[in-house]
């Protein structure tokens, strides 16, 4: 299946950058750009960059707009995610979802709209599909995140003269480049102790 | 590559279904069955069934399924009722609504429409 569809990576909960525990209630909007794991109730607007995870216990309504949405609770809200939804058997999800990839296993309970759009007009169903090589470069898959750990070595090396960050991987694959610097940059911390 | 669930109750072997029609078979007008039809050609109009539809990858329909369990690998215009299951696998495109207790998409599928499910939980808040 070397289709382009976004492997789902699904982090473990240690993994998340911030876990949000069952007790915790908050109104209002939250952003961030790595990854949140939301645990408890939240209701109002989510501006993400990044995963957002509904664990089971989480009851969000919420206007959600994200890259990545992995949801196991009850979410009532539309959701926009860039890159790819998924809906755990124990989710509940009532609202409209906008995304280019979805997922929804069984057991799931989803009310609403879905809207897919992959920005690719010839795309079709059946075997069409599979000679489409193409998409990955549109939709990295999202396991890349944790993969870069044997590719962090070249890059570090190459980019020792900062500037010179070869334009056209930045043109060809912006987001892989991005999450590898994000990835270089926390090693550091542990270099320095 | 991506490790596939199986689901049981979205598994079938073809050779279990009554009734196969092949790709090279264009059908426009109602269809009415009882057991399992696997569609592989191109269909319009309606679908009428108390058992299993699977739309084969090569298939194209354009209908309005009412049926106990849906496997789409293919294209399928129009909306869908399903009494039991519906399961849109990974190749599959569906442009309409569906009705059912119980869905599975894969991941790859393309499903735009609504979608609308009364089995569980329709108590949460």
């Amino acid at each position: 299946m070397g289709n382009g569809i976004p492997i789902i990576n699904e982090p473990v909960e240690g993994r998340i950058v911030t876990v949000i525990a069952d007790d915790l209630e908050i109104r209002g909007a939250i952003r961030f750009k790595t990854s949140v794991m939301l645990k408890g109730i939240f209701e109002g607007e989510i501006f993400s960059e990044g995963l957002l995870v509904v664990g089971p216990t989480a009851k969000v309504t919420a206007t959600i707009n994200t890259e990545t949405l992995i949801s196991h609770g009850v979410i009532m809200g539309d959701v926009i995610a860039e890159r790819q939804v998924v809906l755990r058997n124990t989710s509940t999800h009532t609202g409209d979802i906008k995304t280019p990839f979805i997922m929804i296993e069984s057991g799931a309970v989803f009310n609403g709209t879905c809207v897919m759009e992959r920005g690719d007009s010839n795309f079709t169903a059946g075997t069409a599909i599979v000679e489409q090589p193409e998409l990955p470069e549109e939709f990295p898959p999202f396991e890349e995140r944790q993969e870069p750990l044997p590719e962090v070595r070249p890059e570090q090396k190459k980019r020792q003269p900062r500037e010179k960050v070869r334009p056209e991987e930045h043109a060809s694959a912006p987001e892989t480049a991005a999450i590898n610097e994000a990835k270089e940059e926390e090693p550091k911390p542990g270099e320095l102790l | 590559m991506i490790p596939e669930k199986k689901a049981s109750s979205s598994e079938y072997d073809e050779k279990d279904i009554t009734t196969v029609i092949a790709d090279d078979l264009e059908i426009r007008g109602t269809i009415k069955f009882k057991t399992s039809v696997m569609l592989k050609g191109i269909f319009d109009g309606e679908i009428f069934s108390e058992g299993l539809l699977v739309i084969g990858p090569t298939a194209k329909v354009t209908a309005t399924i009412s049926t106990k369990t849906l496997i789409s690998h293919g294209e399928v215009s129009g909306n869908v009722t399903a009494t039991e299951q519906v399961t849109l696998k990974n190749t599959s495109l569906h442009n309409g609504d569906i009705s059912t207790p119980n869905i599975i998409i894969e991941n790859g599928a393309v499903f735009n429409g609504s979608c609308s499910m009364r089995a569980k939980d329709t108590t949460v808040k």
